[in-house]
């Protein structure tokens, strides 16, 4: 037999064996004078087990649990109630999940607003139709049964069916899903967090349950349940949520049926009832509550990978202005290495060669082949799409490797540079390619506005030094046309330029850059010529 | 015929060593230099018979170098090389760009001293 074969039958007796206990756990949560569960379990089994499994594969589910129901039901009930039971249970479970596969789509996950109205609202509708054809309903109608009237049959059935499908299918979905996934992806701090929301949901679950009817006297005091609901619902997502709101569940029926909590004090009937609305009513804002979450946090994290797109897509560009400098700077190691390799054959060929001159021009090409590959690394460090790696940097060997970048650019702009980069300046906390791309920007935009200072007076001074106990700060000054005056702060709005290409995001993308360092970018005119830029950063001594 | 006398100017030492070994291997004897200036200093010293001119030196404006040498008097056969891709210009110098072939360059410079 296959592996897959294998795993599909022992999944076929897991589900046998769930849903055979959740029959016997439905039968014998009843609360005395009843003979309708407080929540028939076995369809929120059933439901989930359609949700998991492909329609093709539905016979086989409906199947196993057919002859499960019978086998689980036949002490109490006769075969024909179970058989009713059975078609019941089939039209209901199987509408539903072909409702939430049309109207939320698969997988269930719970995580859209709109996936979690689809699911409460047909667990709703749906159970409330059904409800009307059960055994119970229709006999107590046709006068054949007398427990109930037939209104109050149906409402204990809907209300039965309600609580199954809110609150045991989410949570078999969802970790049928994920399996322990989520578990095992946790940080130590989230489990941690997990850890005091369960054992805060716990407590507040035992004193409101579990601690003798004079809770009953302070109504208000069931709102306690709140806070760690709302907790589980914001820090951990769907899944989250409605584990916590069937595990709430569960403490406040052991609660109940012990006598002990808010309840205890009503009529039975009264007591489930307020135990089922107390469910229901608890689980669609809490589940929706974590979906909006859940939708805030994709859109914030989408946001987040477009800013990294749109970084990345600025340092491309950033390469291509550099990129006529840096093909000169590749000339050069490539000349050198092309008229000492031609030299060193002339000799020979001319029988001329001694073996000192041969080993230093071999050691000369072999030195300018390294100079040509740091280059080439240098710019596809700068230019790689990767991920933002936050660690402790220095910060002037971060200016030098800009420095390098635009070596050949500042060559060529007859720019001289004069760089006070002391070693002694604390480290900052950062991603060093995203400050290399500030620097770089800044040093950029400062050749560039050089262009019309004569050429003696192109002067470009980098320095570094610590600003204060906190702060490591970052001048960048040139002899430049300054920012333009009376708009000196919009040099940093996202389309404003004043240069004839660009388009005008360098400094936005460098301020957004550094503010999301923790620290401050700014750029004012200089007394007589050019413009200072300052990067204030935490340092993180 | 003495061995014609080949100045070498490039900012870049990795460059002028190798373009003045090459050079030397062809039987010539340079000298290497690292500016313009240091040029016109050593004009003083010994005139050379051919300059091989890096286009872009610290001390002279952009494209301008022939024009930089000839306001001090100065009238040179010379070589220009280039790293740069916009270096097309209408000079009356040979113009060749980085990285240059022996063969290329080594014909240019006797094409100067033969006076063509």
């Amino acid at each position: 037999m296959s592996k897959n074969r294998v795993s599909r039958i022992a999944w076929l007796a897991a589900l046998a064996l769930g849903y055979y206990i959740a029959v016997r756990l439905g039968l014998s949560f009843r609360f005395q004078n009843s003979i309708i569960g407080v929540v028939w379990i076995a369809n929120g089994v059933l439901l989930a087990a359609l949700l998991l499994t492909p329609i093709a594969r539905w016979p086989w589910v409906l199947a196993i649990t057919a002859v499960t129901h019978v086998a689980a039901m036949l002490p109490d009930a006769p075969l024909w109630r179970a058989l009713w039971q059975i078609g019941i249970n089939t039209t209901l479970t199987t509408t539903m999940a072909l409702v939430l596969r049309r109207f939320a789509g698969l997988p269930l996950t719970l995580s859209t607003r709109r996936q979690v109205l689809v699911h409460t609202t047909a667990a709703f509708v749906l159970a409330a139709l059904v409800a009307w054809g059960t055994p119970v309903v229709v006999r107590s109608a046709l006068g054949l049964e007398s427990t109930y009237t037939p209104v109050v049959a149906w409402l204990r059935v809907a209300l039965s069916n309600w609580a199954a499908l809110l609150l045991i299918t989410p949570v078999i979905v969802l970790w049928g899903q994920h399996g322990l996934a989520p578990l095992e992806r946790m940080t130590s701090r989230a489990m941690l967090e997990g850890v005091a929301i369960v054992i805060c949901l716990l407590s507040v679950g035992f004193v409101l349950f579990g601690t003798g009817s004079e809770i009953a006297r302070f109504p208000a005091l069931l709102m306690l349940i709140f806070p760690p609901l709302l907790w589980a619902a914001v820090r951990l997502g769907p899944l989250g949520a409605s584990t916590a709101l069937l595990g709430i569940a569960a403490v406040s029926a052991w609660g109940t049926a012990g006598q002990l909590g808010p309840f205890v004090g009503f009529s039975d009937a009264t007591k489930v009832l307020s135990l089922q609305l107390f469910w229901i009513t608890m689980s669609t804002p809490i589940l929706l509550l974590a979906a909006v979450i859940r939708e805030r946090e994709l859109a914030e994290s989408s946001l987040v990978t477009l800013r990294q797109h749109l970084m990345h897509a600025t340092r491309v560009a950033t390469a291509g202005e550099l990129s006529g400098a840096l093909a000169h700077e590749l000339r050069q190691p490539l000349t050198a290495i092309l008229s000492n390799a031609q030299a060193a054959r002339t000799l020979l060929d001319r029988g001329s060669a001694d073996a000192g001159e041969l080993r230093s021009i071999l050691d000369d090409i072999a030195q300018q082949d390294r100079y040509a590959a740091d280059v080439i690394t240098r710019l596809r460090s700068f230019v790689q799409e990767r991920e933002p790696h936050f660690e402790r940097i220095a910060l002037d060997a971060v200016v030098r490797d800009a420095l390098a970048l635009t070596k050949a650019l500042i060559d060529r702009s007859g720019v001289s540079v004069e760089a006070d980069l002391p070693a002694d300046v604390p480290q900052v906390w950062g991603d060093s390619v995203q400050l290399v791309q500030v620097v770089l920007n800044l040093m950029l935009n400062a050749c560039e506005s050089m262009n019309h200072t004569p050429v003696g007076e192109r002067r470009l001074r980098v320095q570094i030094a610590r600003n204060d106990t906190h702060f490591v700060e970052l001048v960048i000054e040139d002899r430049g046309d300054g920012l333009p005056l009376g708009a000196q702060d919009r040099v940093f709005e996202p389309f404003f330029t004043t240069k004839e290409t660009g388009l005008g995001l360098g400094l936005a993308i460098g301020r957004s850059i550094v503010t999301a360092h923790g620290g401050r970018l700014s750029g004012e005119n200089n007394e007589g010529r050019g413009a200072t830029f300052r990067v204030l950063l935490r340092a993180t001594a | 015929m003495e061995s014609p006398y080949i100045a070498i100017v490039d900012d870049d030492r990795s460059v002028r060593v190798a373009m003045g070994r090459l050079c030397r291997a062809y039987g010539m004897s340079t000298r290497e230099l690292a500016s313009a200036h240091a040029l016109v200093d050593s004009l003083a010293e010994r005139r050379p018979d051919c300059v091989i001119l890096d286009l872009q030196l610290p001390d002279c404006e952009g494209l301008d170098v022939d024009e930089w040498l000839r306001q001090r008097g100065i009238e040179l056969p010379l070589i220009i090389i280039t790293g740069r891709d916009d270096a097309k210009r209408s000079s009356e110098h040979v113009v060749l760009p980085k990285p240059v072939d022996d063969t290329t360059l080594i014909a240019a410079i006797r094409n100067l001293l033969d006076g063509g």
